[in-house]
């Protein structure tokens, strides 16, 4: 409620001071109420969760271009404006009319109810396939719908919308007939608004899975990145993801997730960005501290801002031999929402071009601005060109109704008619 | 020496060269630039025919194909089978033309150099003269009959541009006659050129025909394809034996596809003819000795075109209204005497034509006679020269007819050398009086007589021997090479020509022999008579005019006219030596007998040496100096003062003829009433009644202009002016009606756009939000 | 971690429209441009605010990214009208916006 009131009041204090920008007879003081506008305007900026907005509102807009306005003002010496012939009575009641009626419109169609404003629609789930399984290459559909084809080991596609509800995930090797051919690996999937959820394909030796992992695309917390591990491997019961510490010391080994079984998802784990270190996995349960570990996670980076996850995933080698494989999938989160980097992002990418063409416009614009305020502009004066006045008509058509028209007086009201106007 | 034939495209390319530069860089050359660019022109291709010629020395005579290889196809239609490539020839024939036409080509080139000073069109002379050259060389040098024609056509643009060069002369013609058909301001030498053109277009067109029938008939029109040799002549025996080797591949059907292909022209005749072939021309097919026949005159027609034979000779006298230089080059020496390269050229056709052949001669012999008779009655001087070119191509074509080639050849080159002589020498003497006239009146005298005076008019001449010693005495040369005295170089070669006549007709008994040698021999004491009279008269006795009075050879530019007329000179005296007949073991230490003919007899296969005939010589010669002593004793010894008649047309027996030979025999007259006249009579029938009654005042005026003004009228009024109009500036006027009212809109004031952006702003927030509204106030 | 909501958005979204309105009618009412701009910002300003709260009720970041997008076209538009300002009050030596209406129709 305090919120409310706080925009009420500052609220309040643009108009106000916009008002007084209408009614002022003195240009420098418009300015100056303009620039409370602005200001007034730059705290909702800063309400409405665009800080790097309502700073540039501050700087280029109350300070740069209305320092230009005041300087304007006063190098013209135009404070006031000289009265000149009253002309237009018309026009301000009209002004008034219409603005009422589109204030009303406004005002009609916010207080309908029809139009919502008050809560935002949620964002579609967002689904995405990782490949983790001990097999070819595969063709996932959601209720016999193909949502990826071809997916190899080890791979991860991109994130699409789905709509929310449930869904049976089959999954069959690339280029297989889904009417025909019995699925390698079933599996369900229910989404609800705002979820983003990976499928990943675990599994070997006929046990095969999916696991729906939620995920966490909103920003973390500065200079964090989030991890998970996922066990994919049916044969081995339970496995610990263990930062092994500095390798002189054996004994400041740090557990950093316990007792992952096979195709369960464990809590997602905040952590600081680290580049280059090393993790190991380890069976759960090992009574020996020096045993070697299942598999280690080598030259491991995990950026800032990022959502990691590790899997260790069978895979058949060509002679027939199951090794074990660390994968690991690295998602970068979103940036927070307003921030200049959230800004940047979209000004770079989707809006790159419009981009460039207000920056030409600028360049444009200000070239423009100092050509025209050059004085020989307004000195250079051109002589000005004869208008030459001449009948419309050729000297054939003219010969020709001379020659037609018997009588002077038509000819000359034919030619003057055409000629005319 | 060998690859020296390959040199053969500059001699056409080099005056090309030359023409070009005159054209580009003509107006900034100035005189001396453009008579150096010119002469050298001229003068490279002279030097290039030498190399030829002597390579033709050192490689025994061997004709040699030269292609141009800029243009290995010049027309080459293979769906027609038409293939003629643009072959430069190298042969005896073509050499000897190029050293005549180069070397008096030259000689002229230097002497227009003097003559045209002054003139304001100087570059474009010399570049008429090039181009000139340039056609003329692919007359001589090409090796089919198209490439020939080109240089035929091309030649006869230049003479056309060249007679006409002085387009814009509106002398007075002296001679009544034509003052009365030209009128008094006539454009004469526009009107010269016009004729010339006209009158070689019939020429041009039954040459054409001849070309076309010649490649119907042959499949080819190259003269010999490279390589190929000229199958025997056949009335020789002894050379059969010896040129069958040679024609035997030829023979051969199975080798080397078509006949065409492997044979020109000349060669397949000789097969053909041998074997009696008919030609298939569709329809009907003839044999192969009536299409020979019909070639041959078909070219006849041709040749008298172009080298003013009867009846086409007309245009050439008032051809001389052009510069001097060029009735020396184009209308004496070269040009003209292409008829007489294509007979001879084309023995081979023409000796297969027996009947052809006869109407050649008896064409070129009547010509001759025609020629000289003329000549007597003229006054001009270059009309009278121009009569005689015409007489002595009558000459050189009957010899061609008669089959006497190599005398016909002989008489082309010897002609162009004394009546090139001739006609610069008259040329100085036309310049000299002029200038001399200039120099009289400079004085202040009226100028009526400025109009009339004419400074060709040998009555304005006499005296100037003394005044004028170089040109008279090279005149003199002229004259007698030209009345054939010996030992001059129109001795041998008139005698040759008569001595063949003579031949033909006594020893193979030919009519046309007979008649040829008998009109000859007369045409040959006429000719002797009016040169004679034009020496005694321009040179002999007291001036006549002012003018002759002041002439001078002298003036600026005239040396180098004098210099050529030097040059000549000699040549008119020596150059007879080159074929002197068997006979004159004399002369034979200077150059062997005959040495021309046998010269050309690798080419010419119908060449054959004359043998001289003492007597014939001797009452040929006689009869000319007495001819010349007949006209000393009426011209000489009597001047014909100024003012005064012909001596001939006061006696009364002479009266008569010297008054048609004045007349010129009312040729043109003739030619007017029957050809001209109704043809023009024709015209203007045409004109009047079809195109201007029928065509313009009734198709046009009557039919299409009012049907086509009643149209428009209707499409005016009603339609265009009332519906198209009425709509349009309707619509134009309802949208400005609307616009005035919409404009009122714009106010322009910005707070009225911002109402009405706000206004916008609230429609759309209302439908946006209207469902969530009509629950509220529904519910 | 979802952020709670404490104050409702409809609250929000009807401040928004009033400053909103209320700068809807300092644009239209007033006739000092700067002061015109002025509530142009303020109306940006509304918007601003109905986006960031929107943002919060959807819970995604998008609204403010919107909201710097609108932030700095308004820098953009704010540095181009103050010029333009600038401009014309050099020439006419006013900034009254009912001066300024020759492109009238």
């Amino acid at each position: 409620m305090t919120e409310v009131i706080v925009f009420l009041i500052v609220g309040s204090i643009a108009i106000a001071s916009a008002a007084m920008m209408l009614i002022s007879q003195n240009a420098v003081h418009a300015a100056i109420y303009l620039v409370l506008n602005f200001i007034c305007v730059a705290f909702f900026f800063l309400t409405l969760g665009a800080p790097f907005i309502s700073l540039v509102q501050i700087a280029v807009y109350a300070g740069a271009i209305m320092v230009l306005f005041l300087f304007v003002i006063m190098l013209l010496g135009a404070e006031r404006v000289t009265p000149g012939p009253g002309v237009l009575p018309w026009l301000p009641r009209t002004a008034v009319v219409l603005a009422l009626v589109f204030l009303l419109t406004i005002g009609g169609a916010l207080s309908s109810g029809e139009i919502n404003l008050q809560t935002p629609p949620p964002p579609a789930p967002q689904v995405r396939v990782i490949h983790a399984a001990e097999a070819p290459p595969v063709d996932v559909y959601l209720n016999n719908q193909l949502f990826a084809a071809g997916v190899d080991f080890r791979a991860a596609t991109d994130y699409q919308p789905l709509a929310p509800g449930e869904y049976g995930v089959t999954v069959f090797p690339a280029g297989a007939d889904p009417a025909t051919e019995a699925p390698a690996i079933l599996g369900d999937l229910v989404l609800v608004e705002g979820d983003t959820v990976s499928m990943v394909l675990l599994g070997a030796d006929g046990v095969f899975q999916v696991t729906d992992l939620p995920e966490n695309l909103l920003p973390t917390e500065d200079d964090q990145a989030r991890l998970t591990l996922i066990n994919g491997l049916p044969d081995v019961d339970r496995v610990d993801l263990v930062d092994p510490g500095l390798p002189s010391n054996p004994n400041d080994d740090e557990v950093l997730i316990q007792n992952a079984g096979f195709g369960e998802t464990v809590e997602t784990l905040p952590l600081e960005a680290v580049t280059d270190t090393r993790l190991d996995v380890v069976i759960s349960g090992g009574e020996d501290e020096e045993a070697e570990p299942l598999v280690s996670f080598r030259s491991l980076t995990l950026e800032k801002g990022t959502n990691n996850v590790l899997i260790v995933a069978p895979e058949r080698l060509a002679d027939g031999r199951v090794r074990i494989v660390p994968l690991h999938i690295a998602t970068p989160t979103e940036p927070l929402y307003g921030s200049p980097q959230a800004v940047a992002a979209k000004l770079f990418s989707t809006y790159l071009l419009p981009f460039e063409l207000v920056s030409i416009l600028l360049l444009v614009a200000m070239i423009g601005a100092i050509v025209m305020t050059r004085d020989v502009v307004l000195q250079e004066r051109r002589p000005r060109r004869p208008i030459v006045r001449r009948p419309l008509v050729g000297p054939m058509a003219v010969s020709t109704l001379v020659e037609a028209v018997e009588d002077e007086e038509d000819v000359e009201t034919v030619l003057t008619t055409e000629a005319g106007g | 020496m060998e690859n020296f034939p390959q040199l053969v495209p500059l001699v056409v390319f080099a005056p090309l060269l030359g023409l070009l530069i005159n054209l580009v860089l003509g107006k900034y050359l100035g005189e001396r630039g453009v008579g150096f660019v010119a002469v050298g022109a001229a003068l490279t291709a002279l030097g290039t025919a030498l190399l030829l010629w002597m390579s033709l020395i050192a490689t025994g005579y061997e004709p040699t194909v030269v292609e141009l290889p800029l243009m290995p196809n010049w027309i080459n239609i293979p769906a027609a089978a038409v293939d003629i490539a643009w072959q430069f020839r190298v042969d005896t024939l073509s050499v000897t033309m190029m050293l005549v036409v180069a070397g008096v080509g030259s000689l002229i080139h230097f002497y227009a150099t003097g003559y045209m000073h002054g003139d304001p069109m100087y570059p474009r002379f010399f570049v008429y003269l090039n181009l000139f050259l340039v056609f003329m060389m692919l007359l001589v040098t090409g090796n089919n009959f198209l490439v020939m024609f080109v240089g035929w056509e091309g030649v006869g643009l230049c003479s056309y541009l060249l007679i006409s060069f002085w387009w814009d002369k509106q002398n007075r013609p002296a001679d009544p006659v034509e003052a009365e058909k030209y009128g008094t301001l006539g454009w004469r030498n526009s009107i010269a050129g016009r004729k010339a053109f006209i009158v070689n277009r019939i020429g041009d067109f039954g040459l054409l025909l001849g070309v076309f029938l010649t490649f119907w008939t042959f499949g080819t029109l190259d003269f010999y394809k490279p390589g190929e040799v000229p199958i025997a002549p056949r009335h020789e025996e002894a050379a059969v034996v010896e040129h069958e080797a040679a024609a035997a591949p030829a023979e051969g059907e199975g080798e080397g596809g078509p006949l065409a292909a492997r044979m020109g022209v000349f060669n397949q005749a000789e097969l053909l003819i041998e074997e009696g072939a008919d030609v298939d021309f569709g329809p009907f097919s003839l044999p192969i000795d009536v299409v020979v026949t019909l070639i041959t005159l078909f070219f006849l027609l041709g040749v008298t075109g172009k080298s003013a034979q009867i009846p086409l000779f007309v245009w050439l006298p008032d051809a001389m209204a052009g510069p001097t230089p060029v009735s020396a080059l184009i209308h004496a020496a070269t040009m003209v005497t292409a008829g007489v390269y294509l007979i001879v050229r084309s023995n081979v056709l023409f000796h297969a034509a027996p009947l052809s052949s006869a109407v050649v001669a008896l064409v070129g012999t009547f010509t001759a006679l025609v020629g000289g008779f003329i000549a007597m009655g003229q006054w001009d001087i270059k009309k009278v020269l121009a009569y005689s070119t015409v007489s002595q191509l009558g000459f050189m074509v009957a010899a061609a007819g008669l089959g006497a080639y190599a005398a016909a050849m002989f008489h082309l080159v010897t002609h162009a050398f004394f009546k090139a002589l001739l006609f610069l020498g008259s040329g100085v003497v036309i310049h000299a009086v002029e200038h001399g006239h200039h120099h009289a009146h400079a004085h202040g005298e009226h100028a009526e007589e400025e109009d009339v005076f004419d400074p060709q008019d040998m009555r304005n001449m006499g005296g100037l021997k003394q005044r004028m010693p170089v040109t008279y005495i090279t005149y003199l040369v002229g004259t007698l090479a030209l009345a054939g005295i010996f030992p001059f170089a129109g001795f041998w070669s008139k005698d040759e020509i008569l001595a063949d006549a003579l031949n033909v007709g006594f020893l193979e008994g030919r009519l046309e022999g007979y008649i040829a040698f008998g009109v000859l021999f007369i045409a040959a004491l006429f000719t002797a008579f009016y040169m004679g009279r034009q020496l005694f008269m321009v040179f002999f006795g007291e001036p006549r005019t002012e003018a002759a009075r002041h002439a001078d050879e002298k003036a600026y530019g005239m040396q180098a006219m004098t210099r050529t007329l030097l040059v000549l000179a000699g040549g008119a005296t020596l150059v007879g030596l080159i074929n002197v007949p068997r006979g004159f073991w004399v002369f034979d230490w200077v150059i062997p007998n005959h040495a021309f003919t046998d010269f050309l007899e690798h080419t010419v296969v119908y060449a054959h040496a004359g043998s001289a005939q003492m007597l014939l010589a001797i009452l040929a010669v006689a009869g000319g100096l007495s001819m010349i002593w007949l006209a000393w004793m009426i011209y000489g010894k009597k001047p014909v003062v100024q003012g005064s008649k012909d001596p001939l047309e006061v006696t009364p027996q002479t009266k008569g003829i010297f008054a048609y030979a004045n007349a010129r025999m009312y040729w043109d007259e003739t030619y007017y009433r029957f050809f001209e006249g109704p043809f023009n009579r024709a015209a203007w029938w045409l004109a009047d009644k079809l195109d201007w009654a029928f065509l313009h005042d009734f198709v046009h005026e009557t039919i299409l202009y009012e049907t086509y003004n009643g149209i428009t009228r209707l499409l005016t009024r009603p339609i265009d002016l009332g519906l198209i109009d009425g709509a349009v500036n309707g619509l134009a006027r309802l949208i400005q009606a609307i616009a005035a009212r919409m404009r009122r809109l714009q106010t322009g004031y910005v707070r009225v756009y911002a109402l009405s952006v706000l206004l916008g702003a609230v429609v759309v927030v209302l439908l946006m939000l209207a469902p969530v509204l009509s629950d509220l106030l529904g519910g | 971690m979802e952020p709670t909501v404490f104050v409702p958005t409809d609250l929000y979204v009807m401040l928004s429209a009033v400053m909103f309105v209320m700068g809807a009618m300092g644009v239209l009412l007033r006739r000092n441009a700067i002061i015109i701009f002025m509530s142009v910002e303020l109306m940006l300003n509304s918007a601003n605010l109905a986006l960031v709260a929107f943002a919060r009720q959807w819970g995604q970041v998008d609204g403010q990214v919107f909201v710097f997008f609108v932030m700095t076209v308004a820098a953009a538009e704010v540095a181009v009208g103050l010029a333009l300002i600038v401009a014309i009050f050099r020439a006419r030596k006013s900034i009254n916006i009912d001066e300024m209406h020759e492109m009238k129709g």
